[in-house]
């Protein structure tokens, strides 16, 4: 049996309230854009979610808790599938005794619930329920009776659409305003509500500070509504958030060095078509020969590659759907999008539609210390593998894989050419985002 | 200082990571925050040992949240370690900090960061300890400067108190010394009054028993008498002289009678009043002059006088009534039957003498008459 529709016809406790009485087991899909979550619902239960980051944030709170050290939880992260880690390490814990089951179980409870709310804050979206047997992870499953969640969802249903008339997208920046010392005085009472406020940068999203915070997502949402109706703070478009701080970390880099990563091609290019640059061609062969760049970091190759995809696609016209708004700031809108998830790397900037590594870099190089810097470098080449898979599928979407493996292996010849680096094993990590 | 509260405010996720992984290690608590607001608002403002901030923050500047946190009474005097990043420290070496008094350079080395949180740690620690020890000694020479002075203040202090003691004592003494004073002089003078009052009054008293009683044995003799002389005058004018000689007797008599009775009356009331009067005054002034000692001198006439005054005003004139009453009564009793018998046998005497008179001149108007009846018909 299937059932299907969109999430305006009916919210999400109509649909929760379906399943339980008729006791149907199967999954429920969930989807607004990109979005996707698959809930599990085993007679007329919640057990489980699809959301994979579960483990991930069940283990941030164990963090909190003191159960497990932060270092161990990185270490994991960076591994190829975190989530059946977590859930290795949380059995490991129960089973030495460390977690009490019932803590877990509540755990998981809260994030189903957090979850349900999620999708009660969305504006639009569509369900579809399949009907058939789930198999579950057997660590993290645990039954969430609907009618109680249904009848706080009942409750908080009208506070979600409170929050929505204040917040009507997660992609909102939030953004300080001038406020009185009387302010200050009063929201210095509230530390629930500082660590919401601590989060905001001037770039960061909604989504994003929900993401950081470890709070439900109608915990934050009931925050900065407080935030904005108190006139703290603002939302603002995230093209002009992004603009103000592009403009910002121009000031840090330099125009001269702007162009430091960008493609070859569009060097070879902009000299090849003139009169000069063909003459330097012909009488400065070495020259040209010089510009490949020796022993360049990992970092500076992935972001090579991400600019020569991004290029490319842009030739092609896949973001041109832009509106004068967001012109000439695709990639920093797509890069953002990306930070959003992993904010540790926001020291890579994309300006002028180019990401730019060299200050990070320099951060990393003067710390100079692989306890401090191995897992933030992990993390950016992470980000930026991240962000060409985004653009190969992006780009498989648009002109085909056949195309977009065309377009990908010119690139890394290219790359190959003009630098030289044995740490990157640019064919395998190719290979494995064309399989993905 | 391990424990130590850091705050960490940088726009960057990577650089607050970076800090707060370095100085976490080191052995501080460390908080992040993305914008300056944030660190404005921070709970834990009071207790934080160093607030390391970013110079170019979103909307509030890092120079424009050190200065909200300098004017702060929660955070005034929280060390501020400002970062800067290098590609904007150079162009802007020389800028002044606006109230950080330190600042490090973007990027820095993890050793550069501890040494430098370790160093205002330190320091501040020191400032602190300075200050306390500062504190202790400004205590001290406040303790002792307020001792001394305290010690100036209770001498003078008490050097007036024992001279407004002295003097309170002193006005006591007076005031006690002057009541008991005029407490004695009252008690004196009441005693001596009364003394004075009831010789006064005696003498009053027996001055105007005599003039009583004399105007008594008068009035009494004056009632004898005119009986005696009515019923001797009836009794001759019935016996012997016609209606008109009688009469004229009658008319003579009591001429005679009323005249001499009031001469003598007026004649004792001009020797007694005089008399009293004269001797009042010369015993309180006797009473005055012995009586009142030095001091009461000056309150004591007008005491006395007054005290005299109203006496003799009021209570003399009572007094010499009672007295006089009782006085007279008593003399009365004893003495009138006396002196009426003597004024009695006087004026039977007298009476009898003018009886003689009275008929001697009866005798001569008879034989006038006799002579001019015998003497007209021819």
């Amino acid at each position: 049996m299937e059932l299907e529709g969109s999430l305006k016809s009916f919210n999400l406790l109509e649909i929760l309230q379906f399943l339980s009485i008729g006791k149907l087991t199967g999954t429920l899909t969930l989807s607004k854009g990109l979005k996707e979550i698959i809930l599990f619902i085993r007679t007329g239960k919640v057990v489980y979610s699809s959301q994979m980051t579960m483990g991930e944030k069940i283990c941030r709170a164990l963090i909190e808790k003191e159960l497990i050290q932060r270092s161990r939880f990185e270490n994991i992260l960076l591994r190829e599938n975190p989530e059946r880690e977590f859930s290795v390490l949380v059995k490991s814990l129960i089973d030495e005794n460390k977690l009490d089951k019932m803590i877990l179980e509540d755990l998981v409870k809260l994030f189903i619930e957090d979850l349900v709310w999620e999708i009660l804050l969305w504006d639009g979206g569509n369900f579809k329920f399949n009907h058939g047997p789930v198999e579950l992870n057997p660590v993290l499953a645990v039954e969430v009776d609907i009618e109680s969640l249904c009848i706080e969802g009942s409750r908080r249903l009208e506070d979600c659409k409170k929050f929505l008339a204040v917040i009507p997208t997660i992609d909102l920046v939030p953004t300080l305003k001038q406020v009185s010392p009387k302010i200050i005085d009063s929201l210095r009472q509230m530390t629930y509500e500082w660590k919401v406020l601590s989060l905001i940068n001037g770039y960061r999203n909604v989504e994003s500070i929900i993401e950081q915070s470890g709070s439900g997502v109608f915990e934050i949402h009931r925050i900065l509504a407080f935030l904005i109706t108190s006139n703290v703070i603002d939302l603002t478009p995230p093209e002009e958030a992004y603009r103000k701080l592009e403009t910002r970390v121009k000031g840090y880099i330099g125009a001269d060095k702007l162009n430091v990563v960008s493609t070859p091609q569009s060097v070879e290019n902009s000299v090849a078509k003139s009169v000069t640059g063909r003459l330097l061609q012909v009488f400065q062969p070495a020259k040209e020969k010089e510009t490949v760049q020796k022993k360049v970091s990992a970092l500076t190759i992935f972001a090579n590659l991400y600019n020569q995809l991004f290029d490319k696609l842009e030739a092609k016209g896949i973001f041109n759907e832009n509106t004068v708004e967001t012109q000439g700031i695709a990639s920093l809108l797509f890069w953002q999008g990306i930070l959003n998830e992993y904010p540790r790397v926001d020291l890579i900037y994309s300006i002028n539609n180019h990401l730019y590594v060299e200050r990070f870099e320099k951060f990393i190089n003067y710390i100079n210390n692989e306890r401090f810097t191995q897992n933030c470098l992990e993390e950016a080449k992470i980000a930026l593998i991240k962000g060409i898979k985004q653009l190969y599928k992006l780009g498989s979407d648009s002109v085909g894989i056949k195309q977009m493996n065309k377009f990908i292996q010119t690139v890394v010849q290219d790359i190959k050419v003009r630098f030289e680096n044995p740490k990157v094993d640019l064919d395998s990590v190719v290979n494995k985002i064309i399989q993905q | 200082m391990q424990g130590a509260k850091i705050l960490i405010i940088d726009s960057s996720s990577a650089i607050q990571d970076m800090a707060s992984k370095i100085l976490g290690e080191a052995g501080y608590r460390i908080f992040t925050a993305g914008n300056g607001l944030a660190a404005l608002s921070f709970p834990e403002i009071k207790s934080v040992s160093v607030i390391l901030i970013d110079k170019e923050l979103d909307t509030l500047s890092g120079e424009e949240t050190i200065k909200l946190l300098r004017t702060d009474p929660e955070s005034f005097n929280v060390p501020i370690l400002m970062m800067i990043s290098e590609e904007i420290a150079k162009e802007r070496e020389s800028e002044d900090l606006k109230g950080a008094f330190h600042y490090i350079y973007k990027p820095f080395k993890p050793e550069q960061l501890i040494e430098k949180v370790k160093n205002i740690i330190e320091e501040e620690e020191i400032k602190k300890k300075s200050e306390e020890f500062l504190q202790q000694a400004a205590d001290k020479f406040m303790e002792e400067l307020a001792e001394s002075k305290i010690q100036k203040a209770v001498a003078q202090k008490s050097q007036i108190i024992v001279e407004k003691c002295l003097q309170n004592v002193v006005s006591l003494v007076d005031k006690r010394a002057k009541q008991e004073v005029e407490e004695k002089v009252t008690a004196l003078s009441e005693e001596r009054e009364q003394e004075l009052v009831k010789q006064v009054v005696h003498e009053v008293a027996r001055s105007m028993v005599d003039k009583l009683a004399e105007r008594k044995v008068t009035e009494v003799m004056e009632n004898v008498l005119k009986e005696s002389t009515d019923k001797t005058v009836k009794k001759a004018a019935d016996i012997i002289v016609p209606t008109i000689v009688r009469e004229k007797i009658k008319d003579n008599v009591e001429n005679i009678l009323s005249r001499e009775v009031t001469l003598k009356v007026q004649k004792a009331a001009e020797n007694i009043v005089p008399d009293i009067s004269n001797k009042i005054i010369t015993i309180v002034e006797n009473v005055t002059q012995k009586i009142v000692p030095k001091i009461s001198r000056d309150i004591m006439p007008d005491l006395i006088k007054s005290s005299v005054t109203k006496y003799i005003e009021k209570t003399v004139p009572e007094l010499i009534q009672k007295s006089v009453t009782t006085e007279t009564q008593k003399y009365f009793n004893m003495n009138a039957e006396k002196v009426i018998k003597e004024k009695i046998n006087r004026f039977s005497r007298l009476f009898f003498s003018l009886l003689i008179v009275d008929f001697v001149l009866l005798l001569g108007v008879i034989g006038l008459l006799i002579y001019f009846i015998t003497k007209i018909p021819k």
